[in-house]
């Protein structure tokens, strides 16, 4: 079978205060109140690059491995659309900030980045009555101008799970960069997909990146059918239907605008000196890989432990401040199946589930104790994700904590034992009917308050003293 | 008599001049002067008066400024808040910024009362002011009205030489809008260093190009408005930081070059050329020295380098101009292609169209590299060619215009490229951001005519200076 | 690139390309003017401009920049001001779906 190509072109949004061009700021509630004349395109504005925006272009540029161009500009890209308030975007064209990077997938295959460039986000359309159905637009310019960086890989993608591993690591980069908030920073991306040996085909436009494996899988399926068919593939755009989850025809390669770039004139050019660099590189966190090595060397878990850990920005965050308090492997071991695994099953990110690390800390002490089962733990794990109840106060109201201490629980016992004569003849008959006996009988003379596994190993204990 | 800037601040500084009275009786010339030439596209008579008197409350209270009570008018193009800017297109009919241009607000802050904003060619696509947009009237010269006044900063060169008042205006250049209107009117203009003026507030037409300037009736008051429009401004990311101020200097025998190309060309008009050189020698036998010099990439390459990158920029800069959030709206129906396509045909004028589309094709794939990407770097080549001039000449001096001002019914006869090729002496300074300044230097059958001298980048304190003498001398 | 020959069809294409809809009048005057600019510009091919670098300003401008500080915007009122076409705070535009 002929391989599948992909490539993709990311837009994500950089997390400033105030736009690329103006200091409108990025966060807004009402339509069209955070707009002024330069993100409206009013004539008589002038445009005015924010330099944080530029710091982080950057930074993203060497988080990828990318080359900086020392010295770049900006251009428009002019195109009519009624969410485009001057009828062009500004946006990066011949040299871009940084071109040649590279990700490495968990296989250890590599994705190259083929350009990485800054550009002004468009405003959002609203339509009234349905898209088809209504006779005018409404535009809120709120994100007319947000700070958009665009990164665009070469077609190294071979599957559509390859290009969700490869927005999964991105965004777990820009993350750590501090650049992107997950479920609060807008993704969109644009594929380009063939079948190898046919036509290309562009699906524009698709909104956050777990849509981008659905619509290329469709798309896939869809090409090798035709092929089978021995129908012809078409160059074409195509748009992607979150809802019905298909891709369908936009508009053909010919009727494709020409976006006739020229250079901004009025943004002077860009020079990136060595200092500036320095300056950057010196403020570059920790990335995903570095923190993973670390965490191996200081904490002694696994690597594949520190992969999962760092594989998530907030969650690595979570994790070294419950070691703080927490024995490292013991906190992995519970970070990475039980809250991950709560986290994933119910589709929660991190700061969604409201998780915070003293309450952890909290419940792995009282693990570490004995005073919970690990079983409890869990449960607790899941109340305090659902309902937001803390888990002490989940344990201490469903009177799962345990107060007896290892000494109650053997003077128990003595008392069990004690009354009953003979158990010590009827043990050696039938050992584990026996040992089931003193359990259950330990357990209500303390209530159920007991960790079970310390009483059984207490009665194993105790009896087998006994029958000697 | 019309009282020099400066003397007329004094005057109103020691109340002998109203403000109100003078605002009110340039306001009635204005309205006069405009049924007959149209020198105008607003006249902001309520906003003006009501600024006078406000004015005059704050002079009471000690305010005090280098414009106080002056009255400037603005080109369409730049910006005040409040007051339909439209920059000559029916397509901005109704557009009040929210904002007042830097230089707007710099005169304002000075104490200067805006009394209209001033007709010109639509965007500033013309040489001649005959370019108006849809629905506007052609402005005409103020010493013929059957000829040109000059564009594209027509109305505010043809008002400052009519007035009969005390009166500056701002102008604006993109490749030879202030130098010459001012020669074809007989006034002073004066177009800056680019960047040395914030472009901030002036609606585009090629923003690398784009130049505010000032008018006067003589050298001091363009220089004293020069002066005060000047400076960094943060909101224009072209504005230069660090600029020399400006001011007259003490007089000098200064070295110029004279282009040979320009004076030899077929465009020259023999009556331009003679009193040129009257000039010239009058200069010379000041103290002046002359040489001829040649320009031969500038003469040759500097129309179509200007053209065709202020024609890419400009087809980019009115494309928001589509009916929808400001300006001219239509009934909304129907696909946004159309609808768009609509607006813009029906409210842009045929010169406006004519160089939508050249610029759109300079920079269509195909031919963007030998037309839009061989434009920008053959302006570097230019502006080399100027800076070897200056490493030898204090200044280029040359007719601002070959010609006299023509009459409408000739202008008529030319084709756009005969058109363009008229701007010869004025593109390749406005091209390299050069510092420029016209003045008259004498009349041809009772029609004036500029003299153009031209500096180096950011000696606008130079070519002032010289301009004052040559001023007392002819 | 002097033989550049501008036909109806290269014409009607820039036109569709910059929104503009030109009358039958306007085609047949444009046509003609539009091929003689673009020859008598074509002059700049014999310019060697291999290793010259594009000027962007007339001066060289570099690294201007603001800080990532909010300011003022506008009220949606004001922002509105300039248009008829309004509703519920938005900008009305025409449709963007055929
Ligand atoms: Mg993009
Ligand atoms: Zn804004």
């Amino acid at each position: 079978m002929n391989k599948v190509v992909i490539g993709l072109e990311v837009h994500t949004q950089l997390n400033t205060n105030s736009k690329l061009f103006c200091s409108c700021s990025t966060k807004s509630d009402l339509p069209n109140s955070s707009v002024c004349e330069v993100c409206l395109g009013f004539p008589g504005s002038k445009p005015k690059i924010n330099k944080k925006a530029l710091d982080y272009g950057l930074k993203v540029a060497l988080a990828l491995n990318c080359e900086i161009n020392k010295e770049f500009y900006f251009s428009r890209k002019t195109y009519f659309y009624p969410d485009l308030a001057k009828n062009f975007q500004i946006t990066q064209y011949e040299v871009p900030l940084g071109k040649n990077g590279i990700v490495f997938l968990d296989s250890g295959k590599k994705v190259r980045i083929r350009r990485i460039h800054l550009e002004e986000d468009p405003a959002s359309l609203v339509h009234s009555a349905g898209i088809s159905t209504s006779s005018y637009c409404l535009i809120d310019y709120n994100r007319s101008g947000i700070p958009l960086v665009e990164i665009v890989t070469e077609p190294d993608i071979n599957s559509p799970s390859e290009a969700r591993e490869f927005l999964n690591k991105l965004i777990t980069i820009l993350e750590y960069l501090g650049v992107f908030v997950v479920g609060e920073s807008v993704l969109k991306c644009d594929a380009n997909i063939s079948i190898e040996g046919y036509e290309r085909v562009e699906i524009k436009n698709i909104n956050g990146f777990k849509n981008v494996e659905v619509a290329l899988t469709y798309e896939e399926k869809r090409q090798r059918e035709l092929i089978s068919k021995g129908e012809k593939i078409s160059r074409e755009t195509r748009g992607f239907d979150d809802k019905e989850k298909i891709t369908y025809s936009m508009r053909t390669k010919e009727t494709e605008e020409d976006y006739g770039y020229i250079a901004e004139p009025d943004l002077p050019i860009i020079e990136v000196s060595e200092d500036w660099l320095k300056e950057l590189k010196r403020e570059m966190p920790e990335l995903p890989e570095q923190k993973a090595k670390r965490f191996v060397e200081q904490y002694k878990i696994t690597n594949y432990d520190a992969k999962v850990l760092c594989s998530n920005y907030s969650i690595s965050l979570l994790y070294e401040d419950i070691c703080k308090e927490v024995e490292p492997t013991f906190a992995a071991k519970f970070v990475t199946r039980e809250i991950m695994g709560v986290l994933n099953y119910n589709d929660l990110t991190l700061k969604q589930s409201g998780i915070e690390a003293k309450e952890i800390i909290e419940l792995l002490r009282l693990v570490n104790e004995n005073r919970v089962s690990e079983k409890n733990a869990k449960q607790a794990l899941i109340r305090y994700v659902l309902d937001k109840i803390k888990p002490r106060e989940f344990l201490a109201k469903e009177n799962l904590l345990i107060d007896k201490s290892e000494e109650d629980i053997y003077n128990a016992v003595k008392i069990v034992l004690a009354n009953h004569k003979n158990i010590f003849e009827d043990y050696k008959q039938k050992p584990d009917k026996v040992i089931n006996f003193v359990v259950g009988q330990t357990m209500r003379h303390l209530r159920g308050k007991a960790e079970p596994r310390i009483v059984q190993k207490l009665v194993r204990e105790l009896l087998e003293k006994g029958k000697m | 008599m019309i009282l020099q800037l400066s003397d007329f601040v004094n005057q109103v500084k020691a109340g002998q001049i109203s403000i109100s009275e003078n605002t009110y009786s340039i306001i009635e010339e204005a309205k006069k002067v405009n049924k007959k030439y149209n020198y105008f596209t607003t006249i902001c008579e309520d906003f003006a008066l009501a600024e006078a008197e406000r004015l005059e409350r704050e002079v009471r209270k000690g305010f005090s400024g280098l414009l106080l009570g002056v009255p400037v008018s603005i080109k369409d193009c730049i910006c005040v808040k409040g007051v339909e800017s439209k920059a000559g297109s029916k397509i901005l009919e109704g557009y009040k910024p929210n904002f007042d241009a830097t230089v707007v607000a710099k005169v304002r802050a000075e104490g200067a009362i805006i009394i209209g904003k001033t007709s010109q060619d639509e965007f500033g696509f013309g040489t001649f002011g005959k370019n108006v947009g849809v629905d506007f009237e052609i402005p005409k010269n103020p010493f013929d009205e059957s000829r040109s006044c000059g564009g594209s900063s027509s109305g505010s060169a043809g008002f400052t030489a009519i007035s009969k008042h005390t009166h500056v205006s701002i102008a604006e250049s993109t490749g030879g809008s202030i130098a010459c209107p001012s020669s074809f009117c007989g006034i002073v203009g004066i177009t800056p260093t680019y960047g040395r003026v914030s472009r901030f507030g002036l609606i585009d037409y090629a923003c690398s190009l784009d130049k505010i300037g000032s008018m006067g009736k003589n050298v001091n008051d363009a220089f004293l408005l020069q002066k005060i429009i000047s400076g960094y401004d943060e909101r224009d990311s072209t504005s230069i930081r660090d600029q020399p101020d400006i001011s007259i200097l003490k007089r000098k025998n200064y070295e110029i070059a004279i282009p040979k190309e320009l004076v030899e060309s077929d465009l020259a008009d023999k009556k331009v050329l003679d009193i040129f050189w009257n000039c010239i020698h009058k200069m010379e036998s000041e103290g002046f020295s002359y040489k001829e010099v040649s320009l031969p990439l500038n003469s040759k390459y500097s129309i179509p380098t200007y053209y065709l990158i202020a024609v890419s920029e400009a087809s980019t800069n009115l494309a928001k101009f589509c009916g929808l959030r400001y300006g001219k709206h239509e009934v909304l129906k129907g696909y946004f292609d159309d609808y768009f396509s609509d607006v813009r045909s029906n409210n842009l004028g045929k010169e406006a169209k004519r160089r939508i589309i050249l610029g759109t094709f300079a920079r269509m794939s195909g031919f963007r590299d030998a037309f839009y990407l061989r434009a920008m770097k053959a302006r570097t080549l230019l502006i080399d060619e100027y800076k070897r001039i200056f490493s030898k000449f204090d200044f280029v001096v040359h007719p601002t215009m070959p010609i006299l001002p023509p009459k409408f019914e000739d202008i008529s006869k030319f084709t756009p490229v005969q058109d363009y090729f008229m701007d010869l002496f004025t593109v390749p300074a406005n091209l390299s951001g050069l510092p420029h300044i016209s003045l008259n230097m004498g009349f041809v059958n009772n029609l004036p005519c500029g003299i153009m001298l031209t500096a180096d980048f950011l000696r606008e304190s130079e070519l002032i200076s010289a301009a004052s003498f040559l001023e007392g001398l002819l | 690139m002097s033989k550049i020959k501008v036909d109806l069809e290269l014409l009607e294409k820039i036109c569709k390309n910059a929104r503009l809809r030109l009358t039958e009048d306007e085609k047949k005057e444009f046509l003609p003017q539009l091929q003689e600019v673009i020859n008598a510009f074509s002059v700049l091919e014999e310019l060697d401009i291999s290793k010259t670098k594009p000027s962007f300003q007339p001066i060289v401008i570099k690294n201007v920049w603001r800080e990532d500080i909010i300011n003022r915007s506008f009220s949606a009122e004001e922002a509105l001001a300039n248009t008829v076409h309004k509703k519920d705070y938005y900008f009305k535009g025409p449709k963007v779906v055929k």
